[in-house]
């Protein structure tokens, strides 16, 4: 017997934090050998094929998306996304407030619904949500709806821009700013022993930009002549770091940074960047990464503490390790928890340069992830290893989408009050900086063993393996389904309530919309055999949102391949 | 890995090169999580032997071996000045002047006497339950506790010369730092998350968690490699329907679904996760309903129907093979910006009784010597008054309840002066702690059977306020 949640869970005692690990030689050569190395992409993708590029590249897409993708091919969809705005969360939160009416968490949430639901930046969505799942500030801390709505919507319009950008309108951002509280963070008194904060000094090279260990640019690590991993900082870096993230405060109009009240008691502006007050930036020479060093201001007139920031960031951009590390986690997101080294080499690379000589574009990355051969090969034989475990709230994100959950009202206003508790996730709820789970997680037991990662396996557990399963009912429940009032959700099943006489029919279309085919044979068999099992006094419609919430747990679903 | 003792030696080499991580605090967390105690190993290991073969303290003679801590969480901040009031004149007179409108009389208060330091103090006089327990030898308090990072003044404070904990005065910041004790830190790894896993192997490995929790997930509870197992008042929640005969078609749909020969690692993995915690449900299921129903009766409301079912998974505790648990409750509403006087009593009664209905539950399973209940609440509150509330503030006073406790006696330091401006107050009445939670959880954690040198493991601040190599412990609950 065993203790279900302590076996399952578990880190190898090396490579903590590492981009990417490989324990074993011999799971690297399966994976190698399971993946056609010349896998082009076609020009016209079966409904399958398109089924399952949806499942990468959105949060959910129905059946008319899918037949887009099949008649546009995979390269003209991601380059029509790549030009579609952002459909932003913040204008509803200001209506919200401009009405006075009371603005709490689950307006925030029900306005990302709209916009996940409604907009067409498909794929912008998914990318800003694995965004801020690498980029993590939390509601579990926070609670600005209109600044954490505007951050999400930074994640948003720069989820195709450049990473350099990115990371410098983060540090910059007020919400990051009380989240890793480098927030009026003062530069050091040493005559009454008051030193900066060094939160987010830390934070941004280990989770947003560097990672703890040198990598190699397919993400493997560099090592020393003994075999061991090298730092990438130790806690001088930190403590520089620190001081340059001194003297920010909040933002906006009214807060001028000649004036030092302000940094104190300016107007709390959390949808404007922070700016830095001279007076409490520490002005003195730093040493950064890889010897860059920046100058005293005494040493360099003219020098703002803007330009100390600007140094900062492309001191850590134009780090090696950063195309490995945000690939890495990018594919993770979006494809695989194991990619072959070559396959994020081959990520890395577009990282470093776009084609055009561009450095950190992100649109160009996110296409590269999403139209390599080994994101692009359906699963067959030799996939043992390969796929990822479906993020738990993603499941259920991607049910409402899949079949066009809307209300009467157009608003979003969505039950999930116990979504956190159900998942052990919930979108903006991160319990820490460090996401929901570990990008290097280790499930026990064989995949373990084989060497793998599963990162979303830490948030499975004995509570949340049921837990999860009954919340997929949720939508499906006639509670759901038949609420009375503008308001209400409901999914529009039409199409599969009119095949209700025709199991086999029913089984195929779920089997597209939600596995992309890989529905195995048993398990459409046992689906049938549930469906004509249900009790027969039952609704012929109760009957096939039963059958949709089967395939919702099954394995076949579960997993993504 | 084949003998305790090399579990343990694994263990205690990771600790070593933990001290050497040097990377800052997250590298801590990191290496922390890589802190494989696993129920595999240990249950391979050391199968539930003596445990002195484990290095954990076994102290407490006589007693069944069994031990048992329930924390009672009073979310929102509970006015906890207003449960233990100072009674001598000079000390009343103050604590009446600072509360003003929010001050309790002396009719309001049930007078008992502190041994400890010979004054006399009054409770609440909403708790006459716990007032008796606190008379016949218990229940203890233990004052003015808190967050800390080290020990502060109030000098220490308004200087800045102390480190401070994040967030201080926030709800949620410091819900979790009272869960981590590291309030330099916004982690998720609980001290008592971290104490089940060095005590874990006491218990038959089961597909159970040793940590309980009533109230959804919690961070008290989660260990490097360890969550709370979940249930509700009405225990764990199954699959809907799985075990419902008027819905014959799910058990076997899904039994089906389990048990496919997946080609995928990932799906077995997945399959194997699930089919486990069907089979830990039923588990856990059929071991509570097997509890005879106590004679006592439970009020209903929602902390006295989670109190039941607490005891109700005691009742079943050598069914499941469970010789060190945790329980975790919770009752919300204190954050008393307003209605104090009116709110604040009714609340503390209702913890009152379902306390004591609890309390006989146990009495009636004869093992009150092996379960504490201990109180906890993220901060206290203002002694000022914001018109008929108060606001959010640090210190606070708490309850701890066990047939081991040296009830009686009202630990720490109870302020002497509680006037506005006196030496604790930090602005409005907001008072600094004189014990750190840290200390309070040594102590519990102590009797749960965690050895002195594990101490740091499970409370990483501790040395900062206690003297690791100290015989005695830190607050001495438990004498």
């Amino acid at each position: 017997m065993l203790i279900i949640d302590s076996v399952l869970k578990r880190l190898p005692l090396r490579n903590t934090y590492s981009s990417v690990r490989f324990a074993s030689t011999a799971a690297l050569l399966l994976l190698a050998a399971t993946i056609a190395p010349d896998v082009q992409a076609q020009s016209s993708p079966t409904q399958y094929e398109a089924s399952r590029f949806l499942m990468q590249a959105t949060l959910g897409a129905d059946e008319t998306e899918i037949n887009r993708v099949v008649s546009m091919g995979f390269e003209a969809w991601i380059d029509e996304q790549l030009t579609i705005a952002p459909g932003l969360m913040e204008p509803e939160i200001d209506d919200r407030i401009a009405n006075d009416l009371n603005t709490y968490g689950q307006h925030r949430h029900h306005a990302w619904w709209r916009q996940v639901m409604t907009s067409d930046d498909l794929l912008r969505q998914r990318i800003a949500v694995a965004l801020s799942e690498i980029l993590v500030v939390s509601e579990q801390s926070i609670f600005d709806e209109e600044g954490m709505a505007n951050y999400h919507d930074m994640l948003l319009r720069n989820a195709f821009g450049n990473y350099r950008d990115l990371l410098k309108e983060v540090s910059l951002h007020p919400i990051m700013g009380l989240y890793l509280s480098h927030m009026q963070n003062r530069k050091a008194d040493p005559s009454i022993n008051r030193f900066p904060d060094e939160n987010f000094a830390r934070e941004i090279m280990q989770l947003f930009s560097i990672g703890l260990f040198e990598l190699n640019l397919d993400g493997t690590h560099v090592l020393d002549s003994e075999g061991n991993s090298i730092p990438t900082y130790d806690n001088t870096d930190i403590t520089n770091f620190a001081r340059v993230f001194t003297g920010f405060a909040f933002g906006g109009p009214n807060n001028d940074i000649n004036d030092q009240w302000a940094f104190f008691w300016g107007d709390w502006d959390t949808d404007e960047p922070m700016k830095i007050w001279v007076e409490e930036h520490d002005t003195d020479e730093k040493t950064l990464l890889r010897g860059t060093v920046l100058p005293a201001f005494a040493n360099d007139p003219g020098r703002t503490p803007m330009d100390d920031l600007d140094d900062t960031i492309d001191n850590l951009f134009n780090h090696p390790n950063i195309a490995p590390f945000i690939g890495y986690r990018l594919i993770q997101r979006l494809v695989t928890s194991n990619p072959s080294p070559a396959y994020v080499q081959r990520v890395s690379n577009v990282f470093e340069d776009n084609g055009s000589g561009e450095r950190g574009d992100l649109g160009a990355v996110v296409k590269a992830i999403l139209m390599d051969s080994e994101a692009r090969v359906m699963p067959g034989s030799g996939s043992e290893l390969v796929g990822r475990l479906r993020e738990p709230y993603l499941r259920y994100v991607r049910l409402m989408r899949t079949f066009n959950a809307s209300s009467p009202n157009g608003t979003y206003q969505i039950p999930e009050w116990g979504a956190f508790d159900d998942f052990n996730q919930y979108i903006f709820a991160s319990p820490t900086v460090f996401n929901f789970f570990l990008p290097d997680f280790v499930p026990l037991g064989e995949m373990e063993a084989a060497g793998l990662v599963g990162p979303e396996f830490q948030i499975l557990n004995s509570t949340t393996a049921l837990r999860s399963l009954n919340a997929y009912r949720d939508p499906l429940s006639d509670y759901f389904m038949n609420q009375e009032g503008d308001d209400r959700v409901s999914l529009d099943l039409s199409v599969e309530y009119s095949l209700s006489g025709d199991v086999d029919t029913l089984i195929e279309r779920v089997d597209l919309l939600l596995a992309y085919g890989t529905l195995s044979e048993e398990t459409k068999t046992t689906m049938r055999t549930a469906y004509e099992s249900m009790p027969n006094w039952w609704d012929d419609n109760e009957k096939v949102r039963r059958l949709i919430h089967l395939a919702m747990m099954s394995p076949d679903f579960s997993v993504f391949q | 890995m084949n003998s305790g003792n090399s579990n343990k030696y694994s263990r205690r080499k990771f600790l070593g090169q933990l001290s050497c991580a040097g990377i800052g605090s997250t590298a801590l967390y990191s290496t922390l999580l890589s802190l494989a105690m696993t129920g595999r190993a240990s249950a391979q290991s050391s199968p539930p032997t003596s445990p002195t073969n484990l290095n954990v303290n076994n102290a407490i003679p006589g007693s069944g071996d069994y031990r048992c801590l329930v924390c009672l969480f009073l979310a929102g901040g509970n006015d906890s000045f207003n449960m233990v009031v100072p009674r001598e004149t000079t000390e009343f007179n103050n604590y009446r002047s600072a509360r003003a409108d929010l001050a309790l009389a002396a009719s309001d208060v049930i007078d008992i006497s502190n041994p400890l330091n010979g004054k006399a103090y009054g409770i609440h006089n909403s708790m006459p339950e716990l007032t008796n327990l606190y008379n016949s030898g218990d229940l203890a308090f233990l004052a003015n506790v808190g967050t800390l990072l080290e020990p502060t003044t109030v000098a220490d404070y308004e200087n800045e010369t102390a480190a401070l904990p994040l967030g201080l005065f926030s709800h949620n910041d410091q819900q979790m730092h009272w869960q981590t004790s590291v309030p330099d830190q916004r982690s998720a790894i609980g001290w008592a998350g971290k104490a089940g896993e060095i005590l874990q192997s006491l218990n038959e490995a089961s597909d159970v968690g040793m940590n309980i929790s009533l109230d959804g997930m919690n961070i008290m509870q989660q260990g490097n490699s360890t969550v709370p197992y979940s249930i509700t008042t009405h225990g764990v929640t199954p699959i809907d329907g799985y075990n419902a005969d008027w819905l014959p078609y799910i058990r076997p749909a899904i039994d089906s679904l389990l048990s496919q020969e997946y080609e995928s690692m990932l799906k077995r993995t997945f399959a194997d996760v699930t089919r486990r915690s069907i089979d830990a449900e039923q588990e856990f299921t059929a071991a509570i309903d097997a509890v005879p129903d106590f004679s006592v009766s439970f009020p209903d409301n929602h902390l006295a129907n989670q109190l039941e079912m607490v005891a109700r998974s005691i009742g079943a505790r050598e069914t499941l093979g469970m010789r060190r648990q945790t329980f975790f409750v919770s009752m919300g509403g204190y954050d008393l910006h307003d209605g104090v006087l009116d709110v604040h009593g009714p609340m503390l009664a209702e913890v009152d009784a379902a306390v004591k209905a609890f309390w006989d539950a146990i009495g009636e399973l004869g093992i009150q010597n092996d379960v504490t209940l201990f109180s906890t609440s993220e901060f206290g509150r203002t002694l000022s008054s914001n018109g008929a509330g108060s606001d959010h503030a640090w210190g606070g006073n708490q309850f701890i309840l066990g047939g081991a406790v040296q009830g009686g006696n009202i630990y720490g330091e109870y302020p002497e002066d509680l006037s506005l401006d006196g030496p604790l107050d930090v602005g409005r009445g907001r008072i600094v702690p004189t014990t750190s939670v840290d200390e309070y959880f040594a102590d519990l954690v102590k009797w749960m059977g965690v050895s002195q040198s594990d101490l740091g493991t499970v409370l990483p601040n501790l040395n900062r306020f206690y003297d690791l190599s100290s015989s005695a412990a830190p607050v001495g609950i438990f004498g």
